[in-house]
């Protein structure tokens, strides 16, 4: 793809600030060919992938590079894109918010720092992806463990900073302390690792005064070059429980029911339910089902569940820990469900060893043939009280807009004990140009709609973060201003991820809003 | 539609590149599980789609004899349906020429 050059910013003007880039990481890691800028537009875009289109991309090697390279931003005023993995698919994957944005590739920084069985952490780069930690801990006979979320090729460190979660719960309450690259170029380090020497930087959260490290989450203030991560011990077993819902409005009492299982330990991280259609579409194509007009018929997904043993919505409820007391929480498990279904749920035992060894997947990908030609997916997912209710109407609203618009609906919902995040999975066919519009209008009416019942989505696609951002507008975007004085003062030239998450910086402000 | 083309655009290429496949192969089968192993083994996505895409004896790339280099180049950085491009940054060239050598070697297949 030909080059796009940042707003405003001349052609000339811009190689100088590649030739500055050259001598700080060398020719080789200044990436800026047709081929270069290609690979880093998110493959999967509903709307036109170009509206994202990188300039180039730099690659630093360790900590002092990415400090001059920020330098060097300032310098010639080029906006920098931070990605770990560039594997944030279907949220944009690795291409920045701000057309002709230069991606500031951290792949280079890959480096396990130190795991720390006894006290379960380790301290870890941006490019370390979940399968280089997993085989880590599997070579060195570490009994921890990460939750993975879908793609094990991302970076736990990108994944905490996007609020990522996996079956452990939100993947940014286990980060414990950091390294940022503030876009001055300095360096800072959060927490107790402001101490030189700190011998509890990535065990205890606080150091003395506020605490930073969630201010870089889901921002851009700064490039997270080292973070601290809590592991979890693996457990002694894991029961597994294969539950399936018949009806749709089962997932009332459901909510209900497990939410304070949650709240109360008896289960831990998150629970996943989902729609039947959720493991039919990475096991098969929609024209083994269905080949008719509009969405898939609820008839259809009878059929599914039929031929499948599923029920209507279906999750494995994981209970991890010690036997005698998985037992003890299986039994109040089985007791809350049995109030409200005489189904049987099968059951399965294994040792936490086991389940650790399994490492991570990338599978899921295999949704994008569901259509059978290029395939891209986005999420919708708002997050909702743990109520019954208000889970049931968020699903009816969801899903008679989905038919509406013809696209076939797919949805989870995570209990997390108090909320629910409710992921919507739009799959769509990159070769039908009125699918993609109407998957776009469906995203649009969606945010409309849950912001009306108070709910907002906890992370979203480049294309929506300026909507979702507005959402926040209590007296009048109080928030939203004081995130932008926050990056103003500490990025006066708006070099750093400008419009990340809806923060736009002042010399970049007239781009909200903007394709 | 779009992988017709890259076949075609890949026979243009084609200029019949010999690769050193018997001494690359112990650091390519490493290279090849590292990199592309998570989606292109027996049980992966890449596998899986492949097999609908274009049958059972075409799924495994490591049990293909009709791979050619300069394909294989075209496909990691361009993709290709579902499966995604990827970096220089991930994946160098130096790393890639290897694994291409791997996949088109003559010597026995698993």
């Amino acid at each position: 793809m030909e080059r796009v050059l940042p707003p405003g910013m001349s052609a000339a003007a811009f190689d100088k600030g590649l030739v500055a880039l050259r001598g700080v990481v060398g020719a080789e890691w200044v990436l800026d060919s047709d081929e270069d800028r290609d690979t880093y537009l998110d493959p999967y875009a509903t709307g036109n992938a170009k509206a994202h289109a990188p300039s180039a991309a730099v690659a630093p090697a360790n900590l002092e590079q990415v400090q001059a390279v920020m330098r060097v931003a300032n310098a010639h005023r080029l906006p920098l894109w931070p990605i770990s993995r560039g594997k944030n698919f279907g949220y944009g994957g690795a291409a920045p918010r701000l057309p002709g944005s230069l991606v500031l590739d951290l792949g280079r920084l890959n480096r396990v720092l130190e795991v720390n069985e006894k006290l379960g952490y380790c301290v870890i780069e941006p490019g370390v992806t979940f399968y280089d930690l997993h085989e880590h801990l599997t070579r060195a006979g570490i009994a921890l463990e990460f939750g993975v979320p879908n793609f094990g090729w991302g970076s736990p460190v990108g994944n905490a900073l996007d609020r990522g979660f996996s079956f452990r719960g939100d993947h940014s309450s286990s980060i414990c302390g950091m390294e940022v690259v503030l876009p001055d170029g300095s360096v800072l380090r959060t927490g107790n690792g402001a101490m030189p020497g700190s011998a509890i930087w990535a065990t205890a959260r606080h150091g003395f005064g506020p605490s930073w490290d969630q201010a870089f989450v889901q921002a851009n203030y700064g490039v997270v070059t080292k973070m601290g991560l809590w592991l979890h011990p693996v457990p002694e077993q894991v029961i597994s429980v294969q539950v399936a819902l018949d009806a749709q409005d089962d997932l009332g009492w459901f909510v209900d029911e497990v939410s304070p299982l949650l709240m109360r330990g008896v289960l831990g991280g998150n629970i996943a339910i989902s729609t039947a259609t959720n493991s039919v579409i990475d096991s098969s194509q929609r024209q083994e089902w269905y080949t008719g007009p509009g969405a898939l018929p609820d008839s259809v997904v009878t059929r599914m569940m039929a031929e499948r043993g599923m029920g209507w919505w279906n999750g494995t409820v994981r209970i991890s820990g010690h036997e005698d007391s998985n037992q003890a929480n299986l039994n109040r498990l089985l007791s809350a469900m049995g109030r409200h279904t005489r189904r049987e749920f099968q059951v399965s035992r294994a040792s936490g060893a086991s389940q650790a060894a399994r490492g991570p997947v990338v599978t899921r990908l295999k949704v994008l043939n569901w259509f059978g030609g290029r395939g891209g997916h986005v999420g919708f997912s708002p997050v909702m009280p743990a109520s019954g209710a208000a889970v049931l109407g968020q699903f009816r609203r969801t899903k008679a807009r989905y038919d509406e618009h013809g696209i076939d609906y797919n949805g989870t919902f995570y209990l997390n004990g108090r909320s629910v995040t409710n992921v919507n999975l739009m799959l769509i066919n990159l070769d039908d140009a009125d699918h993609s519009a109407r998957t776009q209008r469906l995203f649009d009416v969606l945010v409309s709609d849950a912001s009306a019942q108070g709910y907002a989505e906890y992370r979203t696609h480049l294309d929506y973060m300026d909507a979702v951002a507005a959402s926040f507008d209590f007296n009048d975007h109080a928030l939203r201003r004081f995130n932008e004085r926050v990056k103003d003062a500490i990025d006066p030239n708006g070099i750093l991820a400008p419009g990340r998450n809806g923060i736009w910086p002042s010399a970049w402000r007239n781009q909200r809003g903007s394709e | 539609m779009r992988a017709m083309n890259l076949v075609a655009v890949a026979a243009v290429l084609m200029s019949g590149l010999s690769t050193a496949a018997a001494a690359a192969e112990p650091d390519g089968k490493a290279l090849y599980a590292r990199r592309c192993g998570i989606c292109h083994f027996a049980d992966g996505g890449g596998t899986w789609m492949l097999e609908r895409r274009l049958g059972k004896s075409q799924a495994l790339l490591e049990s293909r004899a009709d791979l050619q280099a300069p394909y294989i180049r075209l496909i990691a950085r361009r993709g290709l349906n579902g499966m995604p491009r990827f970096t220089r940054v991930e994946l160098p060239d130096s790393d890639l020429e290897i694994i291409a050598a791997y996949l088109t070697r003559s010597g026995p297949r698993p």
